[in-house]
């Protein structure tokens, strides 16, 4: 019953590097279609967090994840899970935008390359689609086939979000998209990110109190390695 | 305006330092400028048929094309048999080993790179000749195939660290963003951070011939010693001869016989600058892919 409400579920999840907790007997629950923020001062392990619901601290060294973290109703570590399934359904943006040296379009089907079944999908309607999504469409739609460096850093973060967004994930985990960012840049990811709630779950970590108040509905605390749920007042 | 002078501080520190600088420098310098000078007679001598006569026999003709020939083959052979091996390992210790093991991995291979010469040659003629030799059905085990071989495995730890220092240089969100598109860690890998690492691996690869190139005592010790181009001229199973061992094995002789020394003197400039350009490409290559 749950599952329907919620997208993701831990509980008594403790992160540890090298037998060091960064969370401990964390258990909280994140809506599904609805913007989660994680805050909470740095160092806390927020991102770890973040970056544990899709595994992307596997290949840390010393890195482990206990108790029960269920994405999508299923519990992520479980042996039968597979991994780069798991990660075309729930997409990640980084801090840093991150373009490989290739092509604008290129940037945004990269991750359809290596997934796309054989039998020819179309490609540049979904880049499309994506970049449109992105709101970045109108600005590239003209130069699709020049290098990606040559956009600015807030076009190249909407770009890495068209490239998660093309993969068709169902939740979208950003670490702290918009602090590399302008003001203005910024604001363009906070829209962005509230008009892809409606089809998306997404867990935004961010230091910006501000900024979780102005697009999260739900409001996750950690500190100390505890994870607490807040009620939000803004909604 | 107030303009900055060129030498901000004159003092007795700037002229002692520069003065060191000025003579490693010059070093070089008079270096180039003695290889050219030196090497005058044999090209007036022989004109450019220096660098394409087959034959040289000392107090006759001078025709370097053999050593050359054979520089080249042996270098090149030696790239070939390294690559895989040092792309291989350098993207093991890169990408695929725990903080602590890659630190000993990457000691072992910084000492390896350090080991003399001879005693690879040591080694190469205790041992690999005698391999080539029973291996192939050979009369003689000192062959280009060998010499080849032998500086694989010496430049093997070179070409190695350095390579995999230009996959290091690759940025972790790169990964990160290639594996949370859900690629498999070998996808990324080869389709991700090779290709972005991919000038700073050629580095690795043009230092490492670099140093191959101009490698004298292992290779004089087990490529065969005789200046020919073999029949068919890839034959590799035949003895042969490159510059530096040529230099190494008349240099004693040839001093102060005119025309034998400079013939050794032109050799050394044409070495010089073919492993000055490997080695320029090689440090551009690393530089730009950081």
């Amino acid at each position: 019953m749950t599952e329907n409400v919620y997208a993701i579920q831990l509980e008594n999840v403790r992160l540890s590097y090298s037998g060091k907790a960064v969370i401990d007997g964390a258990s909280c629950a994140i809506r599904k279609n609805a913007v989660t923020a994680v805050v909470g001062p740095s160092g806390s392990g927020k991102s770890t967090l973040l970056r544990t619901l899709c595994r992307m601290n596997d290949r840390i060294p010393g890195f482990r994840a206990e108790g029960s973290v269920r994405v999508l109703g299923r519990d992520i570590h479980d042996p039968g899970i597979n991994v780069y399934e798991l990660r075309k359904r729930v997409g990640m943006v980084f801090q840093k935008p991150c373009v490989f040296p290739k092509s604008i379009y290129e940037n945004v089907v990269f991750g359809l390359r290596f997934h796309a079944s054989p039998n020819g999908e179309n490609f540049s309607e979904r880049a499309e689609r994506a970049l449109r999504d992105a709101f970045l469409w109108d600005e590239v739609k003209d130069r699709l086939d020049q290098p990606a460096h040559i956009l600015s850093q807030g076009q190249q973060q909407r770009l890495a979000m068209a490239r998660t967004l093309a993969v068709d994930p169902e939740i979208l985990l950003m670490d702290e998209p918009t602090s590399a960012l302008d003001s203005k840049s910024a604001n363009a990811i906070e829209d962005l990110i509230l008009s892809l709630k409606e089809h998306h779950t997404i867990v935004l970590v961010t230091h910006h109190v501000e900024q979780a108040e102005r697009v999260a509905e739900d409001l996750i605390c950690v500190d100390d390695q505890t994870v607490c749920h807040k009620p939000c007042q803004y909604p | 305006m107030n303009k900055q002078p060129l030498f901000p501080e004159r003092g007795p520190a700037f002229w002692l330092t520069g003065l060191a600088a000025a003579i490693s420098a010059g070093t070089i310098g008079l270096l180039f400028v003695s290889l050219v000078v030196e090497s005058v007679p044999v090209f007036k001598s022989e004109g450019v048929s220096f660098l394409w006569g087959t034959d040289w026999f000392a107090g006759e003709v001078y025709g370097a094309l053999p050593m050359i020939y054979g520089s080249l083959m042996v270098t090149g052979l030696a790239v070939v048999m390294v690559l895989p091996f040092a792309l291989g390992s350098a993207i093991l210790t890169s990408e695929f080993l725990s903080g602590r093991v890659r630190l000993v991995v990457k000691a072992a291979m910084e000492l390896l790179a350090g080991v003399p010469g001879i005693l690879y040659g040591l080694m190469g003629i205790a041992l690999l000749a005698v391999w080539v030799r029973d291996l192939f059905g050979l009369i003689d085990g000192n062959t280009l195939f060998t010499a080849g071989l032998l500086l694989a495995v010496m430049i093997l730890p070179t070409v190695m660290t350095l390579a995999e220092d230009a996959l290091r240089a690759v940025p972790g969100e790169t990964r990160d963003t290639a594996l949370s598109q859900g690629l498999t860690r070998m996808e990324t890998v080869m389709q991700v951070v090779v290709p972005q690492a991919l000038p700073g691996l050629a580095g690795a690869v043009f230092l490492g011939l670099g140093r191959a190139m101009g490698e004298t005592i292992a290779v004089m010790l087990v490529i065969g010693g005789i200046d020919r181009i073999p029949q068919p001229w890839f034959d590799l199973f035949a003895s042969g001869q490159n510059i530096p061992s040529k230099i190494g094995r008349e240099a004693a002789e040839a001093l102060g016989f005119d025309l034998q020394w400079s013939a050794l003197i032109a050799l050394g400039l044409v070495l010089f600058v073919m492993v000055m350009t490997l080695t320029t490409a090689g440090h551009f290559l690393l530089r730009k892919a950081r």
